[in-house]
């Protein structure tokens, strides 16, 4: 074919990837629910990345993407082929021009796919003879256009593409109890992308996020993305749990820890200037805000016990056996 | 050197018979006494000052008054090694090119090319002295055009050519010459670590105005402009539609380049033109822009 | 309904390890002229070294198969892909379908692959109509039927695949010099899929094998088939620094170590004398052996390390995986 183009919306909500995600895969109808079961299921809500002084790029900077994005389809039974790279490696146009056609195929089986703008975007139709791809960003409705020969080239020095495929049903018990034990996995990792130790996760993002307030020395816009990504994802974990508590008994305390967290951090627009609409923190909200976050710290302490004495019930051999495959990618 | 500045201000001290010790310069600032160590160390290895200790002052003093901080002259030696390091800097691929971008302009400045700032991280390289020779050598052969006897050292053997160097370059962590055959021959990549020896002949070769050298770059892909057919009403002069790039297509057609939709978009609606060929995607916007602005001037919905 | 046997497509096994397969099937193709041992350094999978602490039998493949072998064809100017996971996994039978579709047309193209089957082996043929891959795992029994559903179903709970695409240009004496950045790497940095509370890797792995063989905890059987396994590759990588020493002639220092490196993993396989009950008895002179060829190893990375100053140095930390 010459030209498609999938009919599908992005909204930037959540993260850009589960924004993403979401937008692909109902309109393929491989997902039906809310995006928040989405983002639980994948894994995607649990992650919490912070960079020391609350840049915001590290919110998309959680890991090896390839790895954790495989996790994510992985948990949903959804096939999936994820290509990264760096642009300035000698051999990258031609992985450029296969992704190209791995991607106008995929459009071409009705899949849109995963694309980093940055962030993470959708490549929802191409046409050959302008030799261009339709890319939704989830702010605008109309499209952006990135030219064959531009494609992942951007601002930064990496590329990254995603498309998936056919579906295997998976029961809801087995694939929350994955979410759990994922959320697992990112509250104990100490570091993203290790050995770079300028970006916490999990637990130990609370502390890089804390002690960026406290010494005073952060980036604004950053300090404010960073946490309402972090609201937002909380959110979800609730009302995800909310949903299938009834899985697991002890899951209950759980969901009241998480409503705790969400309830005390209130309104999205609560802690900042809204005098000058300047998103960015008054320096008097900030003693307020380092008592809530280490009171959330404190209750997603304990409802990762309760996930942890659940996990612990069941065999987990992903996690038992020594993978051939890494969280690096060669690239 | 980011010490240079204190290099500075411990030699004025001992100008100005102060007796400065690493202890001060520490304090001054704010280093460890073993930076300071290493300062004094450099100023006196390296920069060769005539640095005497007393112990009754507990400071230094220069032995030779008539001494002076070599920094502003530099010989021709040494102005070459800078040269040579300049540009291995300038063409280093990495992912956080700025920073070593910078030292190579800051080094080229040293030496007399363009301009710069400071940097980060410095990669190392060593000044091997056979390369930098035939690099300098190379050097005066390109800018004074003269063919260059080479003797080389193939994987399969040696060889003894001809050549008519046009450039030095550093790829894949290896220096090259860029060169074409004295009688003809495309132009060809030759390895500097592996000249045997070369040597300048007197004779002088035709500049050459062919293709860049066929190399894959090692440098970020450059972004492709979008390209926009349009009919104007007349023939263009130059070569720029508005200051967008134009080349003719033919019969009125003009390719136009241009990186930002929206922007050209504004252009499309102020400028003024008989047909937009394609994009199609282009025309698309457009016409959605178009019947966008008539809906609010209309005043519907 | 298709069918395709590439004609003289087989494998035989040396080192029985990855470049056997790799070696088989880029030979077919006419993409590479290296020999084995060759092969097995420009690709850093002779360097590689690890050890189960218990020395058992996976040993010698336990790394990051996706990674490593990918940067393996890299470095021979070979583009390949792959794609690796647990046959328990719920998806499995998704993947195992592309995967059969990826080697079929890889196949199609006149081209091997490489697969996991409880060891390395390549696939030389297909048939829709059987619903069968050919493969062939240098055991001796030429093409062997592997129907579709088995694929991936293996003892071990992995399955594989890497098919090989094209080749790009690249120059021998920059791949040479990356294996040897590589090298060193690997003989100092700890594999991060491998668990280090039960893995050791470069150095260490030495470390681990005389501790091993001092406590007594380990099982003959296994273990003499990792020293065999590595006893090839330190063969082949002698042959390939030796090579390589006749290009630099500064490296003949270190192709004298790994010389005495693969001698003193001659010597330890000439103790058992094929019968690996042997080595209860003599644990004692094995690890005298394993310890020379642990300084002499250790004595050539160092020089290696010199010969290549400028290169790591500019590295930084994009050493390893590139």
């Amino acid at each position: 074919m010459s030209e498609v183009i999938l009919e599908l919306e992005m909204k930037r909500e959540s993260k850009s990837f589960t924004d993403s995600l979401y937008a692909i895969l109902t309109g393929a109808g491989l997902f039906s629910g809310p995006k928040y079961m989405l983002s639980a299921l994948s894994g995607m809500a649990s992650i919490f990345s912070v960079h020391e002084r609350l840049l915001p790029f590290c919110v998309s900077a959680y890991g090896e993407w390839g790895t954790v994005h495989k996790r994510a389809a992985d948990n949903l039974g959804i096939f999936t082929v994820t290509d990264a790279g760096r642009t300035r490696h000698p051999t990258f146009k031609s992985y450029q021009q296969d992704a190209v056609e791995w991607i106008k195929a995929s459009l071409d089986r009705g899949l849109a796919a995963v694309y980093w703008l940055p962030e993470f975007g959708v490549i929802h139709g191409y046409d050959d003879a302008d030799r261009i791809f339709y890319v939704q960003d989830g702010f605008s409705s109309e499209s952006r256009i990135v030219l064959y020969d531009n494609f992942g080239i951007n601002s930064t020095p990496f590329w990254y593409a995603q498309i998936f495929g056919g579906k295997v049903d998976i029961p809801v018990k087995d694939m929350t109890l994955e979410a759990l034990r994922m959320a697992l996995d990112d509250w104990e990792t100490p570091y993203s992308v290790p050995p770079d130790r300028k970006i916490a996760s999990g637990r130990m993002a609370y502390s890089y996020y804390i002690s960026a307030l406290e010494q005073g020395d952060f980036d604004a816009h950053g300090a404010v993305y960073i946490l309402d990504s972090f609201r937002v994802s909380r959110n979800e974990i609730m009302l995800f749990l909310q949903d299938t508590a009834i899985l697991f008994p002890g899951l209950n305390e759980a969901v009241k820890c998480y409503e705790q967290l969400v309830c005390n951090f209130g309104a999205p627009d609560r802690w900042v200037d809204a005098e000058n609409r300047r998103r960015a923190w008054s320096p008097h909200v900030v003693p307020a805000l380092v008592d809530i976050l280490k009171e959330a710290e404190r209750l997603e302490e304990h409802a990762m016990r309760i996930f942890k004495k659940i996990s612990g019930q069941y065999p987990d051999l992903s996690r038992s056996t020594v993978p051939r495959w890494g969280l690096h990618s060669a690239r | 050197m980011s010490n240079m500045h204190r290099i500075h201000w411990f030699d004025q001290r001992i100008r100005g018979g102060h007796y400065p010790s690493s202890k001060d310069l520490a304090l001054q600032f704010e280093i460890s006494r073993r930076q300071a160590q290493r300062d004094i160390e450099y100023l006196a290895v390296s920069l060769r000052a005539p640095l005497l200790y007393i112990a009754k002052y507990r400071g230094y003093c220069y032995e030779d008054r008539t001494y002076v901080l070599p920094h502003l002259y530099m010989t021709e030696e040494e102005k070459s090694v800078l040269k040579f390091l300049a540009r291995k800097y300038g063409e280093y691929s990495s992912d956080s090119p700025s920073g070593v971008q910078r030292v190579a302009h800051l080094l080229g400045r040293f030496a007399g090319e363009e301009g710069g700032e400071d940097s980060r991280r410095l990669p190392f390289f060593e000044a091997d002295p056979r390369l930098i020779q035939i690099s300098q050598q190379l050097s005066f052969a390109i800018s004074h055009r003269r063919v260059v006897h080479l003797h080389y050292r193939h994987e399969n053997g040696q060889t003894r050519e001809n050549v008519c160097p046009v450039r030095l370059l550093s790829q894949y962590n290896a220096d090259y010459v860029a060169a074409y055959g004295e009688h003809g021959g495309g132009r060809m990549l030759y390895r500097l670590d592996r000249i045997e020896n070369l040597h300048i002949t007197g004779r002088i070769f035709e500049q050459d105005d062919g293709e860049e050298v066929p190399l894959t770059k090692a440098g970020p892909p450059g972004l492709k402009p979008f390209t926009a057919r349009l009919k104007l009403n007349s023939e263009l002069q130059g070569d720029t539609w508005h200051g967008y790039k134009a080349r003719s297509a033919g019969d009125g057609l003009y390719d136009i380049e241009f990186y930002d939709a929206d922007a050209f978009l504004q252009q499309l609606v102020l400028g003024s033109w008989q047909r937009l060929e394609s994009p199609k995607w282009l025309k698309t916007k457009l016409q959605n822009r178009c019947e966008q602005i008539l809906r609010c001037l209309y005043g519907e919905e | 309904m298709g069918k395709k046997i590439l004609k003289n497509l087989g494998m035989t096994i040396e080192s029985r390890s990855y470049v056997d397969a790799m070696h088989a099937v880029l030979t077919h193709a006419g993409w590479t002229t290296y020999s084995k041992a060759v092969l097995s350094g420009v690709t850093v999978t002779g360097f590689r070294f690890a050890v189960h602490r218990r020395l058992t039998a996976e040993s010698p493949t336990a790394y990051n198969w996706m990674a490593e072998n990918f940067l393996a064809a890299d470095f021979v100017g070979v583009t390949a892909s792959s794609s690796a996971g647990f046959s328990f996994h719920p998806t499995f039978p998704l993947y195992r379908d592309a995967a059969i579709g990826q080697i079929k047309a890889s196949l199609d193209r006149g081209v091997g692959a490489v697969i996991w089957k409880d060891g390395f082996a390549i696939v030389a043929g297909y048939d829709d109509e059987e619903g069968t891959l050919y493969y062939d795992d240098g055991g001796g029994l030429g093409l062997q039927r592997l129907p579709y559903d088995e694929f991936g179903q293996n003892e071990s709970p992995y399955w594989y695949y890497q098919v090989f695409e094209g080749t790009v240009e690249l120059d021998p004496l920059e791949i040479y010099k990356e294996s040897l950045m590589q090298a060193a790497y690997k003989w100092e940095t700890p594999d991060r899929v491998l668990p280090e509370a039960d893995y050791a890797c470069g150095f260490a792995a030495y470390d681990a094998i005389k501790q091993a063989l001092s406590d007594g905890v380990y099982d003959p059987v296994q273990a003499a088939g990792v020293f065999e396994s590595y006893a090839a590759a330190k063969r082949d990588v002698s042959e390939y620094m030796e090579m390589l020493s006749r290009l630099w002639p500064q490296l003949e220092p270190a192709a004298d170590g790994y010389r005495r490196v693969a001698d003193a993993f001659q010597k330890v396989m000439g103790a058992m004398d094929g019968d690996h009950n042997r080595m209860k008895r003599k644990e004692q002179s094995l690890v005298l052996l394993f310890d020379e060829a642990q300084q002499a190893e250790h004595g050539a990375i160092g020089q290696i390390k010199t010969f290549m100053q400028e290169r790591i140095r500019n590295r930084f930390d994009h050493i390893g995986l590139r």
